[in-house]
């Protein structure tokens, strides 16, 4: 009885909190547009014709769908853990470089080569995520401001290995640094022709689900989430805090690796320098708004893609730009990210001393 | 190697460290007493981007590089304002907020960058700025006059702003107070300090001095802003407060560190070596402070608490 | 004097949720005397003398200060009105020498800077005229317990206080250290200052109170004469019914040695030598309890007995013969051993875990599924039950989050899930901290209970009195040695106390 009440409460918490914050970003967007000169209405259905008009746009929501859900994915991890991977964007480039190069260096038949370059892919962004690790754990160096740092090394590093690999000038421009094309052998399957809907989101389908069934049905599961929980309770009941901590952040580096593998093999078919504008951030902002959940995080995946999609279509055909959209995102995660659950224990709490003091002046 | 030797003790070498310097000296003015009170905010990157846009504009609209900077301190109060609101009262996890803070930072400012000056990537605007100002009696000597003549307004006060800091923070009670609270919090409560207050005077402050710092941004002697212009430069803020544990001194000589590496980015330009390696030397900086201060820690390797 | 009372309350309330923690207490306290507020834990000391410092507000009724009702705005009002607390935990900043923890809030100022100079000589003379010989420059991070605490009193007259609040003052002192503290309680009456002492310790309240006030359940049962009751008497006034907290331990023979620790040292994590190369052994079915002041080093013992720190090389742990000073705790829950740790939230269960997700603790991999990676959901709620069951723990069901049981509820449970793996050694410290006299007298009697079906137990306690209740041996911690203390009864609690401060019985 009183269970079903408790569950009942916090539905409506998730509700008022998803409703709410929905609202809010309508109204902030609502009035930005308005201040650009374009009518709301008008930009919104530009999006949703972006994203599902047509063959074409739903394959490139789906496209999106996939980074979008690998990246929320090696954050859902972290962050599920306590372990503070704010270094996705930098783990996303040394994936991707590292694909980019065994797309074309190495020959290996199809369907073997793509995935071989997505696992080196991952390899390279773990290796990437050891670093903070290692200082974490040796030296007790925050991973926040660690991961932070070796972001903005990290999409410096990629481009200078880029610059030598390929003998490039030194003064290269910025945006036509970029790898050898990887051979045909070594592109994903694309799923809707004329797009870039691949199996990457196959791969990512098949990842979420894996994290989803540890999560809930294995002894390794249950650690990480009482690692995540409480940390000194986790180390007295026998977990091996130390070895835990180290595994999330490489499984979480290895994703972000894989994230940006795909990109290179399923997308751009080379490493482009600079290509990722903030997917990594998306990450954080995807697993945030599904409360660290594996569910949440396709379903947040799918809102995310169709908005990535939506945004382009909308720049086309309206005075608006498509980082209007990327402000809305940020701005929604904010407004998630209010504890509204404490919010209203004490709304009740005030509610309840308020009408204590009723009764007692009748 | 002998010339980049050269170059690293050259004066146009510390000049450039004592102007890139500016930024880092004023954000820490500001940010010290929020690392004192405990908040560790990583949205300190996004107060200066959009502080830095919004000097741009002011100084656009009034043509006045002051007007521009006074544009640049009232969107970090601002953003401090709604920083401060989510993270105090409205229970929201400082880290996600400063992920959302940052992200918004980008987009806003690109987002404004086409609306307004309709241009994409980077705006060379006619705005006015802060000029170099040459001063008499520094004229003449050697060294200290290249290192310290012919700098802006802004690049003189940061180190005056760092003194003041430091002042308030040992030698009034509400430095004192701020540093109680950082120690023992409940502590303080019971000293009828009310931290909230203490931790909301902080951040406001720390949200005026980064958006000063966004002012030196785009409008020091030339008037730009180009998207991720801060590149990070939040970020060092955070790192030179960490290390020097929210000292003004202790951490504007870290800061100075920082931008000294920075500074080579110009000098060693014209040799052959990689843009991309020289770029990378303050952040590589970051990390070898880091290291260096926290190898002491390698005595309980291994060991992970929260 | 012009007014009896330099202290009266009227009619305060105060509810938490449905809890009525203060209901209507009126309260008078005459000025210049030593006035004791006793109550078991949860009675509503605490929350009224939150109320008194304006850390929390009442929901109705008056405070009266001599003969005015005041009206406080902040915390810094009620000190502004003479009411001063030292706190039971210290409300000390380490990293702040004794000078700066004294001033800080309210220092003497010139314009806006501090006048370090007043605020010093102030401070100096309030140190002069108490008898307190403080260290004003150094860092109070190393210096001991007493001293801090005399740090605490000066803070408050510095302040002003008329009337000085000591929250459970003794509670982490020697006996002789409270002789000192009673001294200087006495002191600071014959100055002209007036004391309200809570405590729950009876026989500390007969030897220094002038007056004394119970509660009970939230409510004031009366204000007595120290000459007019007794201590059985307030006894039966503070828990309402005949319990006087004894076990019932009945003697029983123990058996051969389960764990014997040998020149066991361990350091702390800034290289400070914690444990000085202690040994003992504990046997078969036998009790060991471990007395001794706050921070003598029993953290740190429990800490390496467990693995959860490394001690030095030479220390050694022998469990049946067995080697085990290099394990971790995962070998210690497969080697059948439990551990109870002090801070019951912050590290013996995860408050946003369920039920059935802190009683699996340990238990997962030591005692296992089958397969071992593989998470079984009935396996895990059936131990969960039997947990629950077996330790009394009032709960709905076992997906209720821990953070929503009481805290004597979370010690049963926490007990109960070390106690249902069919442990042989169960280290346990503070068994029974903060939680209320039925949840004690429960976990006492389990111990006594496992102990006679032959598990070994290491208790190590800062409550003397729970340690000598139910210990077959006593040994005293004291700046990281061991001391015996004798078996059961054999010593008085003076003399016990003795050795906590360090002292020799041969002397």
């Amino acid at each position: 009885m009183n269970k079903t009440t408790k569950l009942g409460e916090e539905f409506k918490i998730n509700l008022i909190k998803y409703s709410f914050s929905l609202f809010a970003v309508l109204l902030i967007g609502s009035l930005l547009i308005m201040a650009q000169g374009e009518n709301p209405i008008t930009a919104v259905s530009s999006i949703f014709v972006g994203a599902f008009g047509s063959k074409v746009n739903f394959g490139n929501t789906l496209h999106w769908m996939a980074p979008c859900m690998l990246v929320g994915t090696a954050a859902l991890i972290a962050f599920r853990s306590g372990v503070m991977n704010l270094g996705l964007e930098g783990q996303i480039y040394f994936g991707a470089l590292a694909a980019g190069l065994a797309g074309y260096m190495v020959e290996l038949p199809p369907i073997i080569h793509p995935l071989f370059c997505i696992v080196v892919g991952g390899i390279a962004g773990m290796l990437w995520a050891l670093l903070p690790a290692i200082l974490r754990l040796f030296f007790n160096i925050s991973e926040v401001i660690s991961t932070l740092i070796l972001n903005y090394i990290a999409i410096l590093l990629a481009e200078l290995f880029t610059i030598l690999l390929m003998k490039f000038e030194k003064n290269m421009s910025v945006t036509n640094i970029a790898t050898t094309k990887i051979l045909d052998s070594a592109r994903l399957l694309v799923l809707i022709k004329g797009t870039n809907a691949t199996s990457a989101l196959i791969i990512a389908a098949v990842i979420l689900v894996v994290v989803y069934l540890v999560y809930k049905y294995t002894v390794v599961g249950y650690e990480l989430k009482q690692v995540g929980q409480n940390l000194k309770f986790a180390k007295i009941g026998g977990v091996n805090a130390s070895r835990v901590f180290i595994s999330i952040f490489l499984i979480s580096g290895f994703i972000a690796g894989i994230c940006g593998a795909t990109e290179t093999i399923g997308v751009n078919y080379k490493f482009i320098s600079r290509f990722s504008a903030n997917l990594g951030w998306d990450g954080v902002m995807i697993t945030r708004v599904a409360a660290n959940s594996p569910g949440g995080v396709a379903v947040v995946s799918f809102i995310w893609a169709a908005f990535k999609a939506g945004a382009m279509h909308m720049e086309r055909n309206t005075v608006l730009n498509r980082y209007v959209i990327n402000l809305l995102q940020a701005i929604f995660v904010l407004f998630i990210s209010i504890d509204y659950k404490m919010l209203y224990t004490n709304y009740k709490e005030r509610k309840f001393i308020k009408s204590q003091s009723l009764k007692e002046r009748d | 190697m002998t010339e980049y030797l050269k170059a690293m003790i050259n004066p146009v070498t510390f000049s450039a460290a004592f102007r890139l310097g500016t930024p880092l000296l004023i954000g820490l003015s500001g940010y010290c007493f929020s690392n004192k009170v405990g908040i560790l905010n990583i949205a300190l990157e996004s107060f200066m981007m959009i502080s830095a846009f919004f000097s741009l504009l002011g100084s656009y609209l009034f043509l006045n590089q002051y007007i521009g900077a006074l544009f640049g301190i009232l969107s970090g109060i601002v953003l401090s304002i709604i920083y401060g609101i989510l993270v105090f009262h409205l229970g929201a996890n400082g880290l996600i907020t400063g992920v959302g803070f940052n992200l918004s930072g980008w987009g806003l400012t690109t987002m404004l960058l086409v609306a307004i000056f309709k241009t994409r990537g980077a705006a060379n605007v006619d705005a006015s700025y802060f000029a170099s100002i040459d001063i008499p009696f520094l004229r003449n000597i050697p060294f200290i006059s290249d290192v310290f003549n012919n700098q802006t307004i802004l690049v003189y006060i940061s180190p005056m702003l760092i003194l003041i800091s430091y002042f308030v923070m040992y030698k009034t009670p509400f430095g004192l107070r701020a540093r109680g609270i950082g120690l023992n919090s409940k502590a303080a409560e019971t000293a009828g300090i009310r931290v909230i207050r203490y931790q909301w005077v902080s951040m406001i402050v720390s949200g005026a001095t980064m958006g000063l710092s966004g002012a030196f941004i785009s409008l020091n002697t030339i008037a730009l802003f180009s998207e991720n212009m801060t590149s990070g430069r939040g970020f060092l803020v955070l790192a030179s407060a960490m290390v020097g544990k929210g000292n003004p001194i202790i951490s504007m000589l870290v800061a100075y560190v920082f931008s000294y590496f920075e500074a080579l980015t110009f000098t060693w330009s014209s040799f052959p070596i990689n843009t991309q390696l020289i770029q990378m030397l303050p952040y590589v900086a970051v990390l070898i402070v880091l290291f260096v201060t926290n190898f002491k820690n390698i005595k309980n390797a291994g060991d992970i608490d929260q | 004097m012009s007014f009896d009372y330099i202290l009266e309350t009227r009619d305060i309330c105060k509810n938490f949720g449905k809890l009525a923690a203060n209901d209507r207490i009126s309260l008078k306290i005459k000025r210049n005397t030593i006035h004791s507020i006793v109550g078991e834990n949860g009675a509503g000391k605490s929350t009224l003398m939150n109320i008194l410092t304006n850390i929390h507000k009442a929901d109705s009724g008056e405070i009266l200060i001599n003969g005015k009702e005041v009206k406080f705005k902040s915390t810094i009002d009620a000190a502004r009105q003479g009411i001063g607390m030292v706190y039971q935990e210290f409300m000390l900043m380490k990293g702040f020498t004794s000078f700066e923890n004294i001033i800080v809030g309210f220092e003497e100022k010139k314009g806006i800077a501090i006048d370090f100079k007043e605020s010093r000589k102030k401070v100096e003379r309030i140190c002069d005229e108490y008898h307190f010989p403080l260290p004003l420059d150094t860092l109070i991070d190393d210096l001991p317990v007493s001293v801090l605490q005399q740090i605490e009193i000066v803070k408050v007259l510095y302040r002003g206080a008329e009337i000085i609040i000591l929250d459970e003052p003794t509670s982490s002192l020697t006996p002789q250290g409270i002789r000192g503290l009673f001294s200087a309680i006495r002191a600071l009456r014959d100055l002209g200052k007036t004391v309200l002492f809570i405590t729950h310790k009876l026989k500390e309240v007969f030897e220094i109170s002038d007056e004394i006030s119970v509660l009970r359940d939230g409510k004031l049962i009366g204000t007595y004469q120290p000459s007019d009751v007794n201590p059985q008497k307030l006894a039966n006034l503070m828990v309402g019914r005949e319990v006087i907290l004894k076990a019932n331990k009945a003697p029983h023979e123990v058996g051969e040695t389960v764990l014997k620790v040998d020149n066991l040292s361990v350091y702390d994590k800034d290289g400070i030598e914690r444990v000085k190369g202690v040994s003992f052994d504990i046997k078969k079915g036998e009790i060991l309890g471990i007395a001794g002041v706050a921070g003598s080093g029993q953290q740190h013992l429990s800490e390496a007995l467990y693995g959860l720190t490394r001690p030095k090389q030479g220390s050694s742990i022998e469990f049946n013969g067995e080697e085990i000073s290099r394990g971790n705790p995962l070998d210690r829950h497969k080697n059948r051993i439990g551990y109870v740790p002090q801070d019951r939230i912050g590290s013996g269960c995860n408050v946003n875990g369920t039920i059935w997700e802190n009683c699996i603790m340990g238990y997962h991999k030591a005692r296992g599924f089958d397969p071992p990676w593989l998470l079984n959901y009935k396996q895990a709620h059936d131990f969960s039950r039997k947990v629950v069951e077996d330790f009394d723990v009032k709960i709905q069901t076992i997906e209720d989050r821990v953070g929503s049981l009481s805290g004597g509820n979370i010690q049963k449970l926490i007990v109960g899930r070390e106690f249902s793996q069919q442990n042989i050694l169960l280290i346990i410290e503070d068994p029974t901290r903060g939680i209320d006299v039925g949840a004690i007298e429960y976990i006492w009697e389990k111990l006594l209970d496992f102990a006679a079906q032959g598990v070994s137990v290491l208790m190590i306690s800062h409550d003397l009195n729970e340690v000598m209740q139910l210990s077959d041996r006593i040994m005293v911690m004291y700046d990281g040695h061991l001391y015996n203390a004798g078996n059961y009864l054999e010593l008085t609690e003076e003399q016990i106390g003795l050795i906590m401060m360090g002292g020799s019985l041969h002397e």
